[in-house]
């Protein structure tokens, strides 16, 4: 059978096809049998079945003889070794060729074994690296404590690290400490005001000799254990986060809290502490306990010229220059009237069922603007730290039945500091006073 | 089945990187292996570059091998694709022409190369397979060891005959033929190892058997 007669089959079947393509001529069973039963790769039945063929089949006998006497040929070929050594040959060709230098053989030599141990140890370091930035012990970060004087208008001036237990102090333009908390991206800021005195005893802990700390930022995410402490001649103020100031008046401490809490105790006495939050003030007076906290605004409402008017007043009470927006300004109203439904004088602090917009008809003393802030001096300072205006509570509380009424005022508007930025959201209001306005049925014409 | 088992365990142990077990792999096969690429390429040296080649590969390649298969079939087919990339790089030259030339090497000092003793695989297969026909296949290599000058100059001329007729084999069919003839393995495992259909080992085997007794006519009709 030769190449074509394979092409040429109708009926071959997939292998004998395969062979084809291959480019070898396919051959019959019949004639690959003799060579089969040479090599041994007959069965035992076709070997016998062949070797009867070939008794009476001189040619199928004689191919058989010619095939068994060409595999003799072969066998004449001698045997054949390598040279002595080979193995060793082959050990240093492996090791020249660095094929032994890998983990398991095959793993590209990057992963050997010294490069990998090297890799492990660099992500050891890192991760001590880390946890040791993020974590480390506040005492040992004091190389990060740095004092910045400031120069004129507020600009920086020189800075130089603070030395721990050494007292020092502010100079004529004030000056801000800065602090490491042992956690990364966190520092704790002191702003001090000039000539204030202090010394640095950890970087969570700074004595206040005199002065004021006229602002101190903890964040939360600071690492203190104990919490930040500031220490004055007679109280100790320790908080875990928030804003707030400390002025050293005297034998008087004042501690002032913008945002968050902060814990006040004297050092000597009655040693309780009490918490002072957001928008209180407080004052620790030698070795007494902190006396009962205030607002840092103060709000009062009173009768004025009649029960149809009210004075509404607003006051400053710390240590602090405020701005407040005026109640002129139409286009917010910040300035309420909370009314009681209770009706019933002299039966505790009512709840408020209303609350109405105020429509100022008077501000005695700095006209009716009507835009900007109005400017609230700290107690004690050259200045008035109050803001006053009238009100028309019959223009106030349309549909109000003319009775007794207990009257609020509230604040809900921004407070502007110089030192914590605007504070929002928190609750100044007046303590509740009585209004009749039963005396008069008929109301007046606004002046 | 002990030896395959054996084989096994060393691969296991290769995968590692057990050198130790590398060497009793590499001692255990080497001579077959060396044989295998001597007869296809006719040069002890790229013989035994071949199988340095093959057993890097075996090394290299340890984890990817299936240790449940046998290792024999798997050695061969490296072996196999060695020689291919091999040729690849010769550009298929023939380095060994009829009169024996080889490379600056006289015909008879290759050949002195070659013919050194323990050639295990030369026709083993003949020695277990050939009860009636080929019966004295197995004097025929005995005798070889202890023949008289003149046989073994004779010997000689034979070989170098078949030398030549093997080398004017296409390169498939001499694959197949060094498998079966002088390796001593089945046509189903050379089928397995060439990655072909057996119809197709067949085929080129029964060619190549023809035309190698084509050449060697004068030999074939001496005995």
């Amino acid at each position: 059978m030769t190449d074509n007669d394979t092409s040429k089959g109708e009926n071959e079947d997939h292998r004998t096809r395969k062979v084809s393509e291959a480019g070898d001529a396919v051959v019959s069973d019949a004639e690959l049998s003799p060579l089969l039963m040479v090599l041994g790769e007959l069965g035992e039945k076709e070997r016998e079945e062949l070797v009867r063929r070939a008794d009476g089949d001189p040619a199928l006998a004689a191919e058989l003889r010619k095939l068994s006497e060409h595999l003799k040929a072969h066998q004449g070929v001698r045997k054949i070794a390598p040279k002595r050594g080979s193995f060793s040959r082959l050990a240093e060709r492996m090791k020249r060729e660095k094929h032994l230098d890998a983990v398991t053989p095959g793993v590209h030599s990057m992963w050997r074994r010294a490069f990998v141990l090297g890799i492990m140890a660099l992500i050891a370091c890192g991760i001590l690296l880390f946890t040791f930035l993020r974590e480390a012990p506040v005492g040992e970060t004091n190389a990060t404590a740095i004092l910045h004087q400031f120069g004129e208008k507020g600009a920086r001036g020189k800075s130089s690290p603070i030395e721990l237990n050494k007292r020092d102090a502010a100079g004529e333009w004030g000056a801000e400490i800065n602090l490491a908390t042992g956690q990364r991206s966190v520092t704790t800021s002191v702003k001090l005001a000039r000539h204030s005195e202090f010394e640095l005893l950890d970087n969570n802990h700074l004595r206040l000799y005199s002065g004021w700390a006229n602002a101190v930022q903890v964040e939360k995410e600071a690492l203190y254990p104990d919490g930040f402490i500031i220490e004055t001649p007679n109280a100790r103020f320790v908080s875990h986060g928030g804003s707030y100031s400390i002025k050293i008046e005297g034998e008087v401490s004042y501690l002032c809290v913008a945002r968050g809490k902060v814990e006040a105790r004297p050092l000597l006495g009655d040693t309780r502490g009490r918490i002072i939050t957001e928008g209180q003030c407080s004052s620790v007076v030698q070795s007494q306990m902190a006396a009962d906290p205030t607002g840092m605004i103060a709000m009062q409402v009173e009768p004025y010229g009649g029960d149809r008017r009210a004075l509404i007043t607003i006051t400053n009470r710390s240590r602090h220059r405020l701005r407040v927006v005026p109640a002129t300004d139409a286009t917010s109203f910040h300035y309420l009237l909370s009314v009681s439904a209770d009706t019933e004088p002299g039966s505790g602090v009512p709840g408020i069922a209303e609350d109405f917009a105020v429509f100022p008809i008077e501000v005695p003393g700095s006209g009716m603007a009507s835009k900007g802030w109005v400017t609230l001096e700290p107690e004690g300072a050259l200045g008035s730290n109050q803001y006053k205006f009238v009100a028309d509570l019959k223009a106030a509380l349309p549909g109000i039945r003319e009775t007794d009424l207990t009257i609020a005022a509230r604040y809900n508007g921004p407070v502007d500091s110089d030192d914590f930025g605007e504070l929002k959201d928190l609750p100044w209001i007046s303590p509740y006073a009585r209004f009749d306005l039963k005396t008069t049925r008929t109301p007046e014409k606004p002046e | 089945m002990a030896t395959e088992s054996i084989d096994r365990k060393c691969m296991i142990a290769v995968r590692r990187g057990d050198f130790e077990a590398f060497e009793q792999l590499y001692h255990h096969y080497y001579r077959r292996l060396y044989s295998f690429f001597y007869r296809l390429c006719w040069d002890a040296e790229h013989a035994e570059d071949l199988l340095q080649e093959t057993f890097i590969r075996l090394w290299k390649g340890a984890r990817h091998f299936d240790t449940k298969s046998s290792l024999a079939p798997y050695l061969y087919r490296i072996g196999k694709n060695a020689w291919i990339d091999f040729e690849r790089r010769r550009g298929n030259r023939k380095t060994w022409d009829a009169g024996g030339a080889v490379e600056g090497k006289s015909g008879t000092e290759v050949l002195h190369e070659a013919l050194s003793i323990n050639d295990p695989a030369t026709t083993m297969k003949l020695d277990k397979r050939g009860p009636g026909l080929l019966g004295d296949a197995q004097e025929a290599v005995a005798a070889a060891e202890s023949e008289r000058p003149e046989e073994k100059a004779k010997l000689r001329e034979i070989e170098q005959d078949v030398r030549a007729a093997l080398w004017a084999l296409d390169p498939d069919k001499r694959l197949v033929v060094v498998l079966c003839f002088y390796q001593g393995l089945k046509l189903q495992e050379i089928a397995d190892i060439l990655e072909l259909p057996l119809g197709t080992v067949k085929s080129r085997l029964f060619h190549a058997e023809r035309k190698l007794r084509e050449s060697l006519q004068h030999l074939v009709s001496e005995k």
